[in-house]
Protein backbone atom coordinates (compact mmCIF):
# COMPACT_ATOMS: atom_id res chain seq x y z
CA UNK A 1 0.00 0.00 0.00
CA UNK A 2 2.88 2.49 0.98
CA UNK A 3 4.34 1.40 -2.39
CA UNK A 4 1.11 2.48 -4.30
CA UNK A 5 1.04 6.13 -2.31
CA UNK A 6 4.39 6.64 -3.17
CA UNK A 7 4.23 5.78 -6.87
CA UNK A 8 1.53 8.03 -6.96
CA UNK A 9 2.50 10.68 -5.24
CA UNK A 10 5.86 10.74 -7.33
CA UNK A 11 4.09 10.86 -10.30
CA UNK A 12 1.81 13.81 -9.57
CA UNK A 13 5.20 15.53 -8.85
CA UNK A 14 6.47 14.24 -11.85
CA UNK A 15 3.71 15.61 -13.95
CA UNK A 16 3.31 18.84 -12.34
CA UNK A 17 6.22 20.89 -14.32
CA UNK A 18 5.14 19.05 -17.52
CA UNK A 19 1.85 20.60 -17.88
CA UNK A 20 3.56 23.91 -17.19
CA UNK A 21 6.51 23.68 -19.12
CA UNK A 22 4.70 22.30 -22.67
CA UNK A 23 5.28 24.42 -25.31
CA UNK A 24 1.97 25.76 -27.08
CA UNK A 25 1.66 25.15 -30.21
CA UNK A 26 0.79 28.40 -32.06
CA UNK A 27 -2.72 27.21 -33.39
CA UNK A 28 -4.45 29.85 -36.47
CA UNK A 29 -7.38 31.11 -35.87
CA UNK A 30 -9.62 29.51 -38.46
CA UNK A 31 -8.69 25.84 -36.95
CA UNK A 32 -8.99 26.64 -33.13
CA UNK A 33 -12.31 24.89 -33.07
CA UNK A 34 -10.26 21.72 -33.58
CA UNK A 35 -8.85 19.66 -30.85
CA UNK A 36 -5.09 19.71 -30.59
CA UNK A 37 -5.26 16.09 -29.42
CA UNK A 38 -6.87 15.72 -33.01
CA UNK A 39 -4.45 17.60 -34.82
CA UNK A 40 -0.67 16.92 -33.24
CA UNK A 41 0.58 13.88 -31.83
CA UNK A 42 0.18 14.04 -27.75
CA UNK A 43 1.61 12.21 -24.92
CA UNK A 44 0.12 10.24 -22.12
CA UNK A 45 1.44 8.49 -19.11
CA UNK A 46 -0.40 6.00 -17.61
CA UNK A 47 0.59 3.84 -13.96
CA UNK A 48 -1.43 1.06 -13.59
CA UNK A 49 -1.90 -1.51 -10.70
CA UNK A 50 -2.98 -5.33 -10.81
CA UNK A 51 -3.16 -8.67 -10.37
CA UNK A 52 -1.94 -11.64 -12.18
CA UNK A 53 -2.51 -15.54 -11.93
CA UNK A 54 0.77 -17.18 -13.12
CA UNK A 55 0.45 -19.35 -15.96
CA UNK A 56 1.81 -22.65 -17.87
CA UNK A 57 4.92 -23.53 -16.22
CA UNK A 58 5.10 -20.83 -13.83
CA UNK A 59 1.89 -21.70 -11.98
CA UNK A 60 4.01 -25.40 -11.31
CA UNK A 61 6.21 -23.88 -9.11
CA UNK A 62 3.53 -21.20 -7.81
CA UNK A 63 0.04 -20.86 -8.47
CA UNK A 64 -0.19 -18.26 -5.80
CA UNK A 65 -1.89 -14.78 -7.41
CA UNK A 66 0.30 -12.62 -7.00
CA UNK A 67 -1.00 -8.84 -5.94
CA UNK A 68 2.06 -6.51 -6.92
CA UNK A 69 2.17 -5.79 -9.95
CA UNK A 70 2.88 -2.06 -11.59
CA UNK A 71 3.34 -0.55 -14.44
CA UNK A 72 4.22 2.81 -15.83
CA UNK A 73 3.87 3.24 -19.09
CA UNK A 74 4.08 6.64 -21.57
CA UNK A 75 2.74 6.85 -25.05
CA UNK A 76 2.49 9.14 -28.29
CA UNK A 77 -0.77 9.53 -28.67
CA UNK A 78 -1.51 9.85 -32.79
CA UNK A 79 -4.68 11.95 -34.02
CA UNK A 80 -5.83 8.85 -35.45
CA UNK A 81 -6.58 5.44 -33.92
CA UNK A 82 -2.66 4.67 -32.98
CA UNK A 83 -0.30 4.90 -30.23
CA UNK A 84 3.23 3.48 -29.38
CA UNK A 85 5.41 4.20 -26.63
CA UNK A 86 7.06 2.28 -23.97
CA UNK A 87 6.19 -0.17 -20.62
CA UNK A 88 7.45 -0.57 -17.43
CA UNK A 89 6.34 -3.10 -15.76
CA UNK A 90 6.73 -5.37 -12.73
CA UNK A 91 5.07 -8.67 -11.60
CA UNK A 92 5.78 -10.51 -8.59
CA UNK A 93 4.51 -14.23 -7.17
CA UNK A 94 4.82 -15.31 -3.85
CA UNK A 95 4.53 -18.74 -2.54
CA UNK A 96 5.06 -20.20 0.98
CA UNK A 97 5.09 -23.93 1.70
CA UNK A 98 4.15 -25.29 4.96
CA UNK A 99 7.04 -27.29 6.47
CA UNK A 100 7.56 -30.59 4.49
CA UNK A 101 10.27 -33.54 4.69
CA UNK A 102 12.02 -33.03 1.10
CA UNK A 103 14.26 -36.33 0.12
CA UNK A 104 16.71 -36.53 -2.02
CA UNK A 105 18.20 -39.55 -3.56
CA UNK A 106 21.73 -39.74 -2.57
CA UNK A 107 20.26 -40.30 1.26
CA UNK A 108 19.75 -36.21 2.02
CA UNK A 109 16.65 -35.55 4.00
CA UNK A 110 16.18 -31.69 4.19
CA UNK A 111 13.26 -30.64 6.82
CA UNK A 112 12.39 -27.13 5.63
CA UNK A 113 9.33 -24.48 5.05
CA UNK A 114 9.80 -23.37 1.45
CA UNK A 115 9.20 -19.94 -0.09
CA UNK A 116 9.14 -19.41 -3.13
CA UNK A 117 9.24 -16.48 -5.22
CA UNK A 118 9.64 -15.15 -9.46
CA UNK A 119 9.38 -11.28 -10.19
CA UNK A 120 9.35 -10.18 -13.46
CA UNK A 121 10.41 -6.99 -14.46
CA UNK A 122 9.75 -5.80 -18.06
CA UNK A 123 10.37 -2.98 -20.29
CA UNK A 124 8.64 -3.55 -23.84
CA UNK A 125 8.23 -1.22 -26.95
CA UNK A 126 4.12 -1.13 -26.79
CA UNK A 127 1.74 -0.59 -30.01
CA UNK A 128 -2.05 0.55 -29.49
CA UNK A 129 -4.42 0.50 -31.86
CA UNK A 130 -7.86 2.47 -30.25
CA UNK A 131 -12.29 1.80 -31.54
CA UNK A 132 -12.35 5.23 -30.94
CA UNK A 133 -11.54 8.76 -31.59
CA UNK A 134 -8.65 10.45 -29.59
CA UNK A 135 -11.49 12.32 -27.65
CA UNK A 136 -13.81 9.82 -27.17
CA UNK A 137 -15.29 9.40 -23.10
CA UNK A 138 -14.78 5.80 -23.55
CA UNK A 139 -12.07 4.47 -25.43
CA UNK A 140 -11.49 0.66 -26.23
CA UNK A 141 -8.12 -0.62 -27.41
CA UNK A 142 -5.85 -3.71 -28.20
CA UNK A 143 -1.79 -3.85 -27.56
CA UNK A 144 0.96 -5.47 -27.91
CA UNK A 145 4.15 -5.23 -26.59
CA UNK A 146 7.95 -6.59 -27.50
CA UNK A 147 11.15 -6.37 -25.16
CA UNK A 148 12.95 -7.76 -22.49
CA UNK A 149 11.74 -9.58 -18.93
CA UNK A 150 14.72 -9.62 -16.26
CA UNK A 151 13.09 -12.39 -14.33
CA UNK A 152 14.31 -13.27 -10.74
CA UNK A 153 13.69 -17.29 -9.42
CA UNK A 154 14.09 -17.45 -5.55
CA UNK A 155 13.87 -20.67 -3.42
CA UNK A 156 14.21 -20.33 -0.36
CA UNK A 157 15.07 -23.39 2.28
CA UNK A 158 13.78 -21.54 5.57
CA UNK A 159 15.99 -18.76 5.52
CA UNK A 160 18.59 -20.64 3.47
CA UNK A 161 19.34 -19.31 -0.28
CA UNK A 162 19.23 -21.90 -3.14
CA UNK A 163 22.22 -21.74 -5.11
CA UNK A 164 20.09 -21.58 -8.18
CA UNK A 165 18.89 -18.20 -7.02
CA UNK A 166 19.40 -15.32 -9.60
CA UNK A 167 17.86 -13.30 -12.15
CA UNK A 168 18.28 -13.76 -16.24
CA UNK A 169 17.45 -11.44 -18.71
CA UNK A 170 14.59 -12.98 -21.42
CA UNK A 171 12.50 -12.04 -24.16
CA UNK A 172 8.59 -11.18 -23.52
CA UNK A 173 5.85 -10.68 -25.29
CA UNK A 174 2.60 -9.09 -24.06
CA UNK A 175 -0.94 -8.44 -25.37
CA UNK A 176 -3.54 -6.93 -24.15
CA UNK A 177 -6.86 -5.27 -24.56
CA UNK A 178 -9.08 -2.46 -22.26
CA UNK A 179 -10.46 0.65 -22.01
CA UNK A 180 -9.66 4.15 -21.24
CA UNK A 181 -12.74 6.45 -19.79
CA UNK A 182 -11.10 10.27 -20.11
CA UNK A 183 -12.86 12.01 -17.46
CA UNK A 184 -13.66 15.09 -18.89
CA UNK A 185 -14.23 15.81 -22.53
CA UNK A 186 -11.00 17.65 -23.49
CA UNK A 187 -9.47 16.84 -20.40
CA UNK A 188 -5.94 15.76 -18.95
CA UNK A 189 -7.02 13.46 -16.91
CA UNK A 190 -8.82 9.27 -17.12
CA UNK A 191 -9.10 6.22 -15.92
CA UNK A 192 -7.74 2.84 -17.33
CA UNK A 193 -8.62 -0.54 -16.94
CA UNK A 194 -6.58 -3.42 -19.09
CA UNK A 195 -6.54 -7.36 -19.24
CA UNK A 196 -3.48 -8.94 -20.45
CA UNK A 197 -1.29 -11.56 -20.96
CA UNK A 198 2.11 -11.84 -20.52
CA UNK A 199 4.90 -14.70 -21.90
CA UNK A 200 8.41 -15.30 -21.28
CA UNK A 201 10.09 -18.13 -23.10
CA UNK A 202 12.24 -19.30 -19.60
CA UNK A 203 13.20 -22.61 -19.09
CA UNK A 204 15.21 -22.88 -16.03
CA UNK A 205 15.34 -24.06 -12.36
CA UNK A 206 12.91 -26.50 -13.51
CA UNK A 207 10.43 -23.92 -14.73
CA UNK A 208 8.98 -24.30 -18.31
CA UNK A 209 7.76 -21.06 -19.00
CA UNK A 210 6.69 -17.71 -17.17
CA UNK A 211 3.61 -16.78 -17.91
CA UNK A 212 0.70 -14.47 -16.56
CA UNK A 213 -2.87 -13.03 -16.83
CA UNK A 214 -3.24 -10.38 -15.06
CA UNK A 215 -5.82 -7.29 -14.94
CA UNK A 216 -5.33 -4.18 -14.12
CA UNK A 217 -6.75 -0.70 -13.43
CA UNK A 218 -4.79 2.53 -13.57
CA UNK A 219 -4.71 6.57 -13.98
CA UNK A 220 -3.74 8.50 -17.16
CA UNK A 221 -2.79 11.88 -17.43
CA UNK A 222 -1.92 13.15 -21.64
CA UNK A 223 -1.20 16.99 -22.66
CA UNK A 224 0.08 18.23 -25.68
CA UNK B 1 6.20 18.66 -36.66
CA UNK B 2 9.02 16.37 -37.97
CA UNK B 3 9.00 12.80 -36.43
CA UNK B 4 13.29 14.22 -34.81
CA UNK B 5 11.96 17.07 -33.47
CA UNK B 6 8.95 15.55 -31.80
CA UNK B 7 11.54 13.26 -29.76
CA UNK B 8 14.01 15.91 -29.28
CA UNK B 9 10.88 17.82 -27.55
CA UNK B 10 11.01 18.34 -23.79
CA UNK B 11 7.34 16.37 -23.42
CA UNK B 12 8.89 13.21 -24.71
CA UNK B 13 11.78 13.48 -22.45
CA UNK B 14 9.79 14.24 -19.63
CA UNK B 15 7.92 11.06 -21.37
CA UNK B 16 10.82 9.02 -21.04
CA UNK B 17 12.23 9.90 -17.85
CA UNK B 18 8.84 9.51 -16.10
CA UNK B 19 9.11 5.55 -17.56
CA UNK B 20 12.88 5.46 -16.43
CA UNK B 21 11.95 6.59 -12.53
CA UNK B 22 9.22 4.03 -12.78
CA UNK B 23 11.62 1.30 -13.58
CA UNK B 24 14.29 2.78 -11.20
CA UNK B 25 11.33 2.24 -7.90
CA UNK B 26 10.10 -0.91 -9.10
CA UNK B 27 13.74 -2.36 -8.85
CA UNK B 28 13.59 -2.66 -4.82
CA UNK B 29 12.12 -5.89 -4.48
CA UNK B 30 10.85 -6.35 -0.44
CA UNK B 31 12.58 -9.38 1.06
CA UNK B 32 10.46 -12.45 0.56
CA UNK B 33 11.56 -13.81 4.18
CA UNK B 34 10.80 -10.85 6.44
CA UNK B 35 7.44 -12.55 7.50
CA UNK B 36 9.24 -16.06 8.08
CA UNK B 37 9.55 -16.49 12.12
CA UNK B 38 12.42 -18.01 13.39
CA UNK B 39 10.89 -21.74 14.01
CA UNK B 40 10.00 -21.50 10.28
CA UNK B 41 13.84 -20.74 9.36
CA UNK B 42 14.87 -23.93 10.30
CA UNK B 43 16.30 -26.02 8.34
CA UNK B 44 16.74 -29.87 9.38
CA UNK B 45 19.22 -31.19 7.01
CA UNK B 46 20.36 -35.33 7.51
CA UNK B 47 22.55 -37.23 5.18
CA UNK B 48 23.46 -40.90 5.73
CA UNK B 49 25.84 -43.33 4.27
CA UNK B 50 23.90 -45.87 2.29
CA UNK B 51 26.06 -48.73 2.76
CA UNK B 52 25.60 -48.40 5.68
CA UNK B 53 23.99 -51.15 8.47
CA UNK B 54 22.34 -48.85 11.19
CA UNK B 55 21.03 -51.93 12.89
CA UNK B 56 24.61 -53.69 12.88
CA UNK B 57 25.90 -51.04 15.67
CA UNK B 58 24.83 -51.97 19.60
CA UNK B 59 26.91 -48.71 21.54
CA UNK B 60 27.89 -45.35 21.11
CA UNK B 61 29.56 -43.00 23.17
CA UNK B 62 28.76 -39.15 23.66
CA UNK B 63 31.48 -36.26 23.32
CA UNK B 64 31.18 -34.71 27.09
CA UNK B 65 31.38 -31.36 25.35
CA UNK B 66 30.62 -29.45 22.08
CA UNK B 67 33.19 -28.45 19.69
CA UNK B 68 33.23 -24.96 18.86
CA UNK B 69 34.11 -24.26 15.07
CA UNK B 70 34.45 -20.52 14.00
CA UNK B 71 35.99 -20.29 10.72
CA UNK B 72 39.60 -21.89 11.54
CA UNK B 73 39.34 -21.46 15.09
CA UNK B 74 38.20 -24.19 17.43
CA UNK B 75 37.46 -24.97 20.96
CA UNK B 76 35.16 -27.02 23.48
CA UNK B 77 32.10 -25.96 25.13
CA UNK B 78 29.92 -27.38 27.71
CA UNK B 79 27.61 -24.83 28.99
CA UNK B 80 24.05 -25.24 30.50
CA UNK B 81 22.44 -25.55 26.18
CA UNK B 82 25.34 -27.42 25.14
CA UNK B 83 24.98 -30.48 28.48
CA UNK B 84 20.94 -30.03 27.74
CA UNK B 85 21.83 -30.80 23.98
CA UNK B 86 24.11 -33.40 24.69
CA UNK B 87 21.66 -34.98 27.00
CA UNK B 88 18.67 -35.16 24.60
CA UNK B 89 20.80 -36.44 21.60
CA UNK B 90 22.07 -39.32 24.07
CA UNK B 91 18.40 -39.84 24.98
CA UNK B 92 17.39 -40.12 20.83
CA UNK B 93 20.14 -42.33 20.92
CA UNK B 94 18.53 -44.46 23.33
CA UNK B 95 15.08 -44.46 22.40
CA UNK B 96 16.79 -46.09 18.82
CA UNK B 97 18.20 -48.90 20.83
CA UNK B 98 21.68 -48.36 21.45
CA UNK B 99 23.56 -48.45 24.84
CA UNK B 100 25.41 -46.07 25.91
CA UNK B 101 28.64 -46.60 27.00
CA UNK B 102 31.87 -45.13 27.92
CA UNK B 103 34.40 -44.13 25.33
CA UNK B 104 36.63 -46.48 26.87
CA UNK B 105 34.24 -49.46 26.35
CA UNK B 106 35.05 -48.91 22.80
CA UNK B 107 31.79 -47.99 21.40
CA UNK B 108 30.40 -48.72 17.74
CA UNK B 109 29.23 -45.38 17.28
CA UNK B 110 31.22 -41.95 18.10
CA UNK B 111 28.85 -39.31 18.32
CA UNK B 112 30.16 -35.62 18.11
CA UNK B 113 28.20 -32.44 18.61
CA UNK B 114 29.84 -29.19 16.78
CA UNK B 115 28.52 -25.39 16.73
CA UNK B 116 29.94 -23.94 13.17
CA UNK B 117 30.16 -20.38 12.99
CA UNK B 118 30.99 -19.52 9.21
CA UNK B 119 31.42 -15.68 8.00
CA UNK B 120 32.22 -16.20 4.53
CA UNK B 121 29.53 -15.64 2.27
CA UNK B 122 28.92 -17.72 -0.93
CA UNK B 123 31.12 -20.26 0.35
CA UNK B 124 29.95 -24.24 -0.11
CA UNK B 125 30.55 -25.87 2.93
CA UNK B 126 31.32 -29.38 1.56
CA UNK B 127 33.49 -31.46 1.10
CA UNK B 128 35.31 -29.12 3.46
CA UNK B 129 32.65 -29.89 6.15
CA UNK B 130 33.17 -32.52 8.66
CA UNK B 131 35.93 -34.29 10.07
CA UNK B 132 35.48 -31.83 13.48
CA UNK B 133 36.31 -35.04 15.85
CA UNK B 134 39.55 -35.68 17.35
CA UNK B 135 40.73 -39.13 16.97
CA UNK B 136 43.12 -39.22 19.59
CA UNK B 137 39.80 -38.94 21.81
CA UNK B 138 37.88 -41.18 20.37
CA UNK B 139 40.91 -43.97 21.15
CA UNK B 140 42.06 -43.97 17.09
CA UNK B 141 45.32 -41.14 17.22
CA UNK B 142 46.76 -42.89 14.62
CA UNK B 143 43.65 -43.26 12.12
CA UNK B 144 42.69 -40.94 9.52
CA UNK B 145 39.62 -39.37 7.88
CA UNK B 146 37.18 -40.66 5.81
CA UNK B 147 34.63 -38.18 4.25
CA UNK B 148 32.39 -39.55 1.91
CA UNK B 149 30.94 -37.39 -0.75
CA UNK B 150 28.15 -35.37 1.48
CA UNK B 151 27.16 -32.04 0.47
CA UNK B 152 25.11 -29.28 1.43
CA UNK B 153 23.09 -27.68 -1.14
CA UNK B 154 23.48 -23.96 1.10
CA UNK B 155 25.60 -21.08 0.41
CA UNK B 156 26.82 -20.35 4.07
CA UNK B 157 26.90 -17.13 6.20
CA UNK B 158 25.69 -18.57 9.73
CA UNK B 159 26.17 -20.25 12.83
CA UNK B 160 24.58 -23.65 12.72
CA UNK B 161 24.39 -27.18 15.15
CA UNK B 162 26.37 -30.22 13.38
CA UNK B 163 26.23 -33.86 14.97
CA UNK B 164 27.63 -36.31 13.47
CA UNK B 165 27.70 -40.41 13.90
CA UNK B 166 31.09 -42.05 13.51
CA UNK B 167 32.26 -45.58 12.59
CA UNK B 168 34.24 -46.61 15.53
CA UNK B 169 33.64 -50.22 14.92
CA UNK B 170 35.06 -50.63 11.19
CA UNK B 171 37.71 -48.62 11.87
CA UNK B 172 40.30 -51.75 10.49
CA UNK B 173 37.88 -52.34 7.80
CA UNK B 174 37.74 -49.03 6.19
CA UNK B 175 41.59 -49.11 5.72
CA UNK B 176 42.11 -47.45 9.52
CA UNK B 177 39.95 -44.35 8.93
CA UNK B 178 36.96 -42.93 10.80
CA UNK B 179 33.72 -42.96 8.87
CA UNK B 180 30.59 -40.65 9.52
CA UNK B 181 27.93 -42.74 8.54
CA UNK B 182 25.52 -39.88 9.65
CA UNK B 183 25.32 -36.39 10.03
CA UNK B 184 22.68 -33.69 10.53
CA UNK B 185 22.34 -29.65 9.95
CA UNK B 186 20.20 -27.88 12.11
CA UNK B 187 20.36 -24.40 10.55
CA UNK B 188 18.17 -21.18 10.36
CA UNK B 189 16.71 -18.95 13.45
CA UNK B 190 16.29 -19.43 17.14
CA UNK B 191 18.89 -22.14 17.51
CA UNK B 192 19.65 -21.05 21.07
CA UNK B 193 16.66 -22.46 22.79
CA UNK B 194 14.31 -25.79 22.70
CA UNK B 195 17.16 -28.15 22.04
CA UNK B 196 14.72 -30.74 22.59
CA UNK B 197 12.87 -29.92 19.81
CA UNK B 198 16.19 -29.35 17.29
CA UNK B 199 17.73 -32.48 18.23
CA UNK B 200 14.35 -34.28 18.03
CA UNK B 201 13.67 -32.84 14.57
CA UNK B 202 16.50 -34.70 12.84
CA UNK B 203 16.07 -38.18 14.49
CA UNK B 204 12.62 -38.08 13.42
CA UNK B 205 13.24 -37.40 9.73
CA UNK B 206 16.01 -40.60 9.88
CA UNK B 207 13.72 -43.63 10.35
CA UNK B 208 16.73 -45.81 9.57
CA UNK B 209 18.62 -45.01 12.37
CA UNK B 210 17.72 -47.85 14.82
CA UNK B 211 18.70 -50.82 16.42
CA UNK B 212 17.13 -53.92 15.44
Amino acid sequence: MKTIVFLSGLFCVLLMPAGLLAQQPVVPRETQAVSPYQRYTTYMVTLRYGVAQPLGGLSDYIDQTGTRNFALAGEWVRPGNLSYGAQYSTNSFKKRLPRQLYTFGDGADVSAVQTRTVSIQSLVATGKYHFAGVNARTRPYVQVGLGAALVDYGLYWGNLADEANGSTVHFTAQIAAGSRFLFGREGHWGADVQAGYQYVPYARSGISTVASAGASVGLFYRWW
Amino acid sequence: MSNLNHFKSLSCRILLGIVMAGGAIGCGAPDPLRDLNATDSQVFITNRDRAADFAGYATFSIADSVNVVENDRRGYSADNFDLSLINTTAQAMTSRGYTRVTRDQKPDLGVNITYVTQTQTGVTVNPGLGGFYDPFYWGYGGAGSFYPAYYSYYQVSESYWYVELLDLKNVAQNGNKIKTVWNAQIRGGGLDRDPDRIINAVFGQSGYLRRQ
